[in-house]
């Protein structure tokens, strides 16, 4: 059986990973067993070294930048399994039981559109704005909250600017869509319904998989998230 | 399925190695239910004899990168003074594996035909 890492030198490990450009904990606990189990390796083979020396000599075998890149590629599958939840959560609203809410929100859009006048739609047109940039506002200050509450970083919950900056944009696509079907001449109320519902859809699935991955982060590591709040 | 890789790839660091990656890990994590990342490489290093070598640079990436298609699973448990990722594989990764493994059968029956058709005809 081999002898283990005392807790000194796995924190020697941990730092020597942050040095060498991985601030991931979820990437930096990896590469740490990696290290720490291919040095308990040597040690057996190595009898006349103590744990120190066989430490130092494999840290020596790594290469310069070697981590970073698979930081990067961390980070570059980290935005495919967004996507993978976005397009999963997505799909769900098209799937029973979600469907009805999906069937009645349309619903209540067409009833709406249909009854307002262009007036009112282009009030609407002029201020969704501020509206999606009040929710992004909400959205983007309980993110920055859970962050400065997380003692460690990780690759999950780096997705949050892309997902804020996606809401704040999101009003240019309704406001294309009113534009081409309400107001300048235009009155196909179930048009602008069954496309703005979509869009409506497409974007609470955006926040639902960045939700989704703090949730799976939170399940992998709890030591991350252990002073936030469970209802943050 | 290694002396299938073997053959193809001419060994060391081709493209083809590189693209077989993810097939081996999944292999492995069939046979073996579940496995940390050092434990792969050293597998991969006994069963081809040392012949193949898997580094960090090469092997983490492709396990995010299986991990994020959803075919692996992570589990975190505490090893002496620090913590331990174990991979498995998840219900779709089972059947991805199967798939893949069928498509090589094919492809080195369709290799050995082209390259070697008078051993094949008999």
């Amino acid at each position: 059986m081999n002898s283990q890492l005392s807790k000194e030198q796995i924190n020697h490990l941990y730092k020597y990973v942050t040095d060498e450009g991985v601030e991931y904990f979820d990437v930096q606990v990896e590469l740490v067993d990696h290290i720490a189990t291919k040095i308990e390796e040597q040690s057996e083979f190595q009898l006349g070294k103590s744990a120190d020396e066989v430490l130092e000599q494999t840290l020596k075998m790594f290469k310069k930048g070697e981590f970073e890149q698979v930081v990067k590629e961390k980070e570059k599958q980290v935005r495919r399994q967004y996507s993978r939840f976005w397009w999963e959560s997505f799909k769900h609203f098209f799937t029973w039981p979600k469907i009805f809410f999906t069937v009645v929100l349309t619903g209540v859009f067409f009833i709406v559109l249909r009854s307002v006048s262009t007036e009112m739609i282009q009030e609407i047109h002029d201020s969704l704005g501020l509206f999606s940039f009040g929710i992004a506002l909400i959205y983007a200050g309980r993110l920055a909250y859970i962050s400065t509450l997380m003692p460690l970083k990780l690759s999950f919950t780096n997705h949050n600017l892309g997902t804020v900056f996606f809401v704040i944009n999101a009003h240019f696509v309704i406001k294309v869509i009113l534009t081409y079907t309400l107001l300048e001449g235009y009155r196909l109320p179930f048009i602008a319904a069954i496309t703005s519902s979509i869009w409506l859809l497409w974007v609470i699935a955006a926040v639902q998989a960045n939700i989704k991955l703090h949730i799976y982060g939170r399940q992998l590591y709890p030591q991350a998230f252990k002073s936030v709040p469970k209802l943050v | 399925m290694y002396q299938f890789l073997r053959y193809i790839c001419g060994m060391n660091n081709s493209q083809l190695y590189k693209g077989s990656l993810s097939l081996i890990i999944l292999k492995l994590l069939e046979e073996n239910k579940r496995m940390y990342g050092y434990e792969i490489t050293q597998k991969v290093k006994e069963q081809t004899n040392g012949e193949l070598v898997i580094n960090e640079g090469a092997l983490y990436p492709a396990l995010h990168k299986l991990e994020a298609e959803g075919l692996l699973t992570v589990t975190i448990e505490q090893v002496g003074n620090r913590p331990r990722k174990y991979y498995a594989l998840t219900e779709k990764g089972e059947a991805e594996t199967t798939n893949r493994l069928e498509e090589l059968t094919d492809f080195v029956k369709h290799m050995q035909l082209l390259l070697n058709p008078k051993l094949s005809l008999g």
